[in-house]
């Protein structure tokens, strides 16, 4: 009886071309590791800019809130001070009424004397009201002012 | 009393510038009582020789004699303020104050209107002749303390109440008018006063009665602060016309001012200007003094012919008390 032949070289190919294989895929990941290390180092500015630009972005938006929030608050003080003028347009046209209603009155009385520079007030008199209650029972002065020579 | 011991009341009194000096100082010692008046009294001393025309050998007598030469003389700083004063008070009330009407009381024949021996027998023609121009009638030369007149002149009124606005200033700068300690001082029927009174309340000073009467028509609280009064009541004569006069004169007129007023009353807060007020509203007459003291805001008692007393509203309210309203 004759013992078969084995192929022992068919063995050795295939072990061959495996290892082959695995030299160049160790190889080619290596070659695309460092063009991902590249291409990264080559877009790092742009990245950095996209970043700038956010942050910016954001920092005009904090604007625009507070500057509309000033804005609100000025729109609330303007119709305040609305309310407050047209108060005051009341209060000026009441007084230009009394002025002219014065006016009026003042042509009724007598021209002033020439030599009247001012309109007299009556004067403050012994026998008006008083506001320092001046009656009361006779003080006794600590000095006399008067004439001098004394 | 003892130094140091307590004195509720001490009054000091003597006669100076031609009136009555008096002090008054509560709540100090006998020993700072005494200190403040031989403050009051060296500054009376002192202001007498500088601004009297009664004294020989007085400054303002030197420049009266020397009034029209031009010439330059040396005097006090005391008379150098007190004529820029008198020149500024001129200013201020539109001539009503003038320093210059020496020539009008002689012509008058007013009792107290002779000059000084030496300036009347160089000087009266020039007084008569100079009279009031207008115009600047005064020249200071500040470095040297000298000054010049065009004219003889009176610093009575005014110098009166710089002696004490002078006087008052010492003692308060030496410590003895404050909340422990209070003082009165007058001269002549002008005072000021300030700190606390003999009794709790401020001081109260009386209003004159011009008519001669006894008893004040009013009275005036001071907390602090001055009154001056410009009366008719002492200076009055027959001229030699006739006429009855009196001594304030109207620069304006040379005649004797005031129609229809007995006298007038100011109070503030110095008693040069209270002084000067008071012959200035005098001089605007019953006729024009209510306008005049208002337009100021000046507090302003004034006694007209018929005796009654009015006051402005600023007045009011320092007046105490009103004899017709007791």
């Amino acid at each position: 009886m004759t013992e078969p032949r084995r192929p022992v070289h068919l063995a050795v190919v295939v072990g061959l071309s495996a290892g082959a294989y695995a030299v160049s895929l160790a190889g080619v990941t290596a070659l695309q590791s460092t063009s991902d290390q590249q291409l990264m180092a080559a877009n790092g500015p742009a990245a950095d800019a996209v970043l700038t630009l956010q942050s910016e972005h954001d920092r005009l938006d904090d604007r625009l809130v507070a500057a509309a929030s000033t804005y609100d608050a000025a729109t609330v003080s303007y119709a305040d001070i609305s309310v407050q003028l047209a108060a005051m347009e009341k209060k000026l046209g009441t007084l230009a009424t009394e002025v002219r209603r014065v006016q009026g009155s003042a042509s009724w009385t007598p021209p002033p004397p020439p030599a009247a520079a001012a309109a007299r007030l009556p004067t403050v008199t012994r026998s008006g009201g008083s506001a320092t209650k001046p009656a009361g029972p006779k003080p006794t002065p600590h000095a006399t002012t008067g004439a001098s020579g004394h | 009393m003892t130094a140091g011991a307590p004195a509720a009341v001490a009054t000091f009194e003597r006669r100076a510038m031609g009136s009555a000096l008096r002090l008054t100082v509560v709540g100090r010692s006998v020993a700072d009582a005494e200190r403040a008046w031989t403050l009051v009294s060296g500054e009376f001393e002192a202001a007498e020789q500088a601004l009297s025309r009664f004294r020989e050998s007085s400054d303002l007598t030197a420049v009266d004699r020397a009034a029209g030469s031009g010439a330059l003389i040396r005097v006090d700083r005391r008379l150098a303020a007190a004529l820029a004063a008198a020149d500024r008070a001129g200013r201020l009330t539109d001539g009503r104050f003038d320093a210059r009407i020496l020539s009008d009381l002689e012509r008058l024949g007013y009792p107290g209107a002779a000059l000084a021996p030496a300036v009347a027998d160089h000087d009266r023609s020039t007084v008569r002749r100079a009279g009031r121009t207008p115009g600047r009638w005064l020249t200071i030369d500040p470095a040297a303390d000298a000054v010049t007149v065009a004219t003889p002149v009176d610093l009575g009124g005014i110098g009166k109440g710089l002696a004490l606005r002078w006087a008052w200033r010492r003692v308060v700068r030496a410590g003895l008018i404050d909340t422990g300690g209070g003082a009165l001082l007058e001269a002549g029927g002008d005072l000021v006063a300030g700190g606390p009174a003999p009794q709790p309340g401020p001081w109260i000073v009386g209003v004159e009665d011009p008519t001669g009467h006894d008893g004040p028509l009013a009275a005036i609280a001071v907390e602090s602060g001055a009154v001056a009064t410009s009366s008719t009541l002492v200076h009055r004569w027959t001229a030699t016309d006739g006429r009855p006069v009196h001594h304030l004169i109207d620069p304006r007129t040379g005649e004797p001012g005031g129609i229809g007023l007995l006298s007038v009353t100011v109070a503030g807060p110095d008693p040069a200007w209270a002084e000067v007020w008071s012959k200035s509203l005098f001089l605007s007459g019953a006729d024009g003094i209510a306008a005049l003291a208002r337009a100021r805001g000046l507090a302003a008692w004034w006694v007209d012919e018929d005796s009654r007393l009015e006051m402005t509203a600023a007045a009011r309210a320092r007046t105490s008390w009103v004899a017709a309203e007791a």
